[in-house]
């Protein structure tokens, strides 16, 4: 497919046809004009790659000369580099806007839902005291009856809105500092009256009394505590009576809460053998 | 032996084009500095006074280079300033940019949660498959690994609900088959849908790209549906489960893997196998898969004529669409773009421009993501292709004349990118593979067709399932053909090869990697005052030694008595 002599040395070869080539590649550049594509060629160029071209038409495949020289391109022109100092600038300027823009603002407290009065959550629930308190003043006054007082009012208050005391009203009985609740009603025993059982301090209970805070904590605490386990007070044998909780876990729970008191029950997660398998069994069995 | 395109134009042939190498490394490590260092003062402010700086200082170094000639044409000189230049600009733009988004991060009140490793509801888009989690010990519960891109936090903070905007991922830990609870159904949790989680915040490593981890407690509501695109990628997805379901063994569990990046199927044993042959990149989707695909749409232009605008447009619009198909999580997009860079290297015959490519995404990808720095995955994909785009191309040019082009180009560039990136899988396994760059060139001639097939059945399975079968099995003969060279060449004797441990087994492997390459691209010849005539002919190298024998041969031939 080729003349090639099988005595020629690949490389003299090689060297023969370029030197031919070349040969030819003057002979044309004088002849054909340095037109068609320039790009800074030398008028040589498209004589070469013609010769080339009607060399390899010729004879199927020319023989290798050297592969050519890799020429490795390091320094940009100060143009190029600041054109791409310039695009790189402005992109990142608009990823920093970006973030900058997107990021999140101060925690809000969330409005909490206001649940169906009850007369025991009534309290705990009034996102804010109301500006008045209106009380039932009834017993030892002089016009018993409902005042309105501003919020904040005490005992004293109502009574002296209410008329002031009778003579025969049994001052002392009262807690006359103790602050109005909204909606109470304001016993003001007089001698014979036998109110609250005879406690000193539990007389004037009305109707509608609300419970203190101390009352709803206790209540709470006595509603649950038959079910429920302290997760920060109970001891090493009553967290075993918990299912799934044996003794080596049951240790590590108080380890545990020594270093990190549980602030809720998901903590318990962070006790290294309770996954979130167990979590969910204990979940309703115990409380912080 | 065809005629060869000797007439290719000089100027595409042999200029390395390096000039962004020095800033693309520079962003790379300024990028690991943002990441993992902790800056006190990182605001907004500091983080355009950083731009600031970092632009005057570049446009000072580059523009006194100008001197007396302050003319536009007189920046036309290259100069080793303004090699300064572009990697002050390069560490300007990736510092302010990685300061405010790693800033963003600290406000709000997930941070705070994270700190005090509290628990909260996050509501957030989910952006990463269900993964199962491996058990941590025997019998340990199973759980489910998924990501969610964080919209909103509340929490319980001093006895009140607290609630800020959040951003960043958040990597959630469920129990297993997390599902959306709605008041008539529920739903396995889709990708792109909006959802509601409760849990616990546990912290993540420093520099690691997720904000959180949380601990799931409770069910998964549905806040909103997933968009409209991701909900048909869902369905393609799907369906090549559905198929995969259909073919045995490995080749089921492999269609997905190769498809569609879906590697949930993949037993523990076949993962260890693909490792140890160094055929992992196969099921994780790669920039091989992009190449594959844009390759093959750019191939369909040409044969049907079209222009290379219509035809960039068409491989553009395929490309985004197999990006959403495969979910845009960040290993996918970097793929996505090193595809396209390492195309542009081998099969449009650009090499010259390709380095320049790969440095500008590199600089490019770490202004919008600096997270991508201190990820293997990355650093593994940029070897990967900067050894392809000047490796596997000389290599593919030297083997082109006795296999041709496209056999040539499958099999450098396995052999380049394995000889890259075997340092940098050391790093990560302490083990070498040596079968590995064998157990490639083994399996490439199965990647297109089970790529391509499986895609293709994907497509069709949604629409016209009785066409998908078939469609498939081919596929699934292909991933057959996958997973038993993986399981063969993990058999081999000497599969995992411990090796030299430490930074020095590491260098001592890169090094044994030059000389191979050096070794396969033979002894570098320095032409002697011919450079411009050998630049107008790239010719095969060594083409005379058949030329020189085949004579011989027939000459032998002819002598030999014929076999009739």
């Amino acid at each position: 497919m080729l003349p090639v002599d099988a005595r020629t040395p690949d490389r003299l070869r090689g060297r023969e046809v370029r030197s031919r080539l070349e040969a030819v590649a003057r002979a044309r550049s004088d002849e054909v004009a340095p037109a068609g594509p320039g790009r800074g060629a030398r008028p040589g160029d498209d004589a070469m790659a013609a010769a080339a071209r009607a060399y390899a038409d010729a004879y199927g495949v020319l023989p290798g000369p050297e592969p050519p020289v890799t020429r490795v391109r390091w320094r940009p022109s100060a143009r190029t580099a600041l054109v791409a100092a310039l695009a790189l600038v402005l992109v990142a300027g608009a990823v920093a806007l970006r973030a900058w823009a997107t990021r999140p603002g101060e925690p809000v407290t969330l409005p909490v839902p206001v649940p169906v009065a009850t007369s025991a959550t009534a309290h705990d629930a009034a996102p804010s005291p109301p500006a008045e308190v209106v009380v039932d003043v009834a017993g030892g006054v002089a016009r018993p009856g409902v005042v309105r007082l501003p919020a904040g009012a005490r005992v004293v208050d109502a009574i002296a809105a209410a008329g002031g005391a009778t003579p025969d009203a049994e001052l002392a009985r009262l807690n006359l500092a103790r602050v109005l609740e909204d909606g109470e009603q304001v016993l003001v025993p007089r001698p014979g009256d036998e109110v609250g059982g005879g406690s000193p301090l539990g007389d004037e209970v009305g109707g509608g009394s609300p419970p203190g805070a101390g009352a709803v904590a206790s209540g709470s605490v006595g509603g649950a505590a038959g079910g429920l386990v302290d997760l920060n007070r109970a001891g090493a044998a009553e967290l075993e009576t918990l299912p799934g909780i044996g003794p080596v876990l049951a240790e590590r729970i108080v380890e545990h809460r020594a270093e990190h008191p549980f602030t809720s029950v998901d903590d318990l997660d962070d006790v290294s053998g309770i996954g979130s398998a167990l979590l969910e069994r204990l979940r309703d069995r115990v409380r912080v | 032996m065809s005629a060869p395109d000797v007439a290719r134009p000089a100027t595409d042939v042999r200029t390395l084009d390096l000039r962004l190498v020095p800033a693309a490394l520079a962003a790379w490590v300024t990028a690991l500095v943002v990441v993992r260092v902790p800056v006190p003062l990182a605001g907004v402010g500091t983080s355009l006074a950083v731009l600031t700086v970092g632009a005057v200082l570049a446009a000072a170094v580059v523009l006194p280079l100008t001197g007396a000639r302050r003319t536009w044409a007189g920046t036309a000189r290259t100069s080793r300033r303004a090699v300064a230049g572009l990697v002050l600009a390069a560490v300007a733009a990736v510092g302010a940019a990685g300061a405010a988004q790693v800033e963003a991060r600290a406000h709000g009140l997930l941070p705070r949660l994270v700190a005090a490793s509290d628990a909260g509801t996050i509501v957030g888009r989910v952006v990463g498959e269900p993964v199962p989690v491996r058990a941590a010990w025997p019998g340990a519960p199973p759980r489910v690994r998924w990501v969610l891109a964080a919209d909103r936090v509340t929490a319980r903070v001093a006895g009140a609900e607290r609630s800020s905007r959040a951003v960043g991922t958040v990597v959630v830990l469920a129990p297993a088959e997390p599902r959306t609870r709605t008041a008539t159904r529920t739903d396995p949790v889709t990708y792109g849908a909006l959802v509601e989680v409760a849990g616990s915040f546990r912290p993540t490593g420093r520099g690691a790209r997720d904000v959180a981890l949380l601990v799931a407690s409770g069910d998964v509501t549905l806040v909103r549906g997933a968009r409209p695109w991701d909900t048909l990628a869902t369905r393609v997805r799907d369906g090549v489960r559905r198929l995969a379901g259909t073919l045995p063994g490995d080749a089921g569990a492999l269609l997905p893997g190769v498809t569609v990046g879906d590697t949930s199927a993949v037993p523990d044993d076949l993962v260890d196998a693909m490792r140890a042959a160094g055929l992992t990149h196969l099921v994780a989707v790669s920039g091989a898969h992009f190449a594959l695909v844009v390759a093959l749409v750019v191939a369909a232009g040409a044969g049907v004529g079209a222009s290379g605008r219509v035809q960039a447009a068409v491989a553009g619009l395929v490309t985004a669409a197999l990006v959403v198909l495969v979910h845009p999580e960040p290993s996918v997009v970097r793929a996505a773009v090193m595809g396209g860079v390492g195309l542009l290297g081998l099969a449009r015959g650009r090499p010259a421009r390709a380095p320049a490519a790969l440095g500008a995404a590199v600089v490019v990808l770490l202004v919008a993501d600096p997270w991508l720095a201190g990820e293997l995955g990355f650093a593994l994909s940029v070897a990967a292709t900067g050894g392809i785009v000047l490796l596997g191309t000389p290599l593919a040019r030297r083997w082109a004349p006795r296999l041709g082009r496209a056999p040539a180009a499958t099999l450098a560039a396995p052999v380049a990118a394995a000889l890259v990136c075997a340092p940098l899988v050391l790093v990560v396994s302490g083990v070498v593979t040596p079968w590995g760059v064998l157990a490639n060139l083994v399996a490439a001639p199965a990647v297109a067709p089970a790529t391509l097939l499986g895609l293709l059945a994907a497509l069709l399975a949604p629409w016209w399932p009785a066409a998908a079968a078939p469609v498939a099995w081919l596929a699934g003969a292909a991933c057959w053909w996958l997973g038993a060279v993986a399981r063969g060449a993990a058999a081999l004797p000497g599969a995992s090869v411990p090796w030299l441990p430490g930074p020095a087994g590491v260098l001592l492997l890169a090094v044994l990697g030059v000389a191979v390459a050096r070794l396969l691209l033979g002894p570098r010849r320095v032409s002697a005052g011919s450079g411009r005539l050998g630049a107008c002919l790239p010719l095969p190298d060594r083409p005379a030694v058949r030329r020189v024998v085949r004579p011989d041969a027939a000459r032998a031939a002819a002598a030999r008595p014929g076999p009739g």
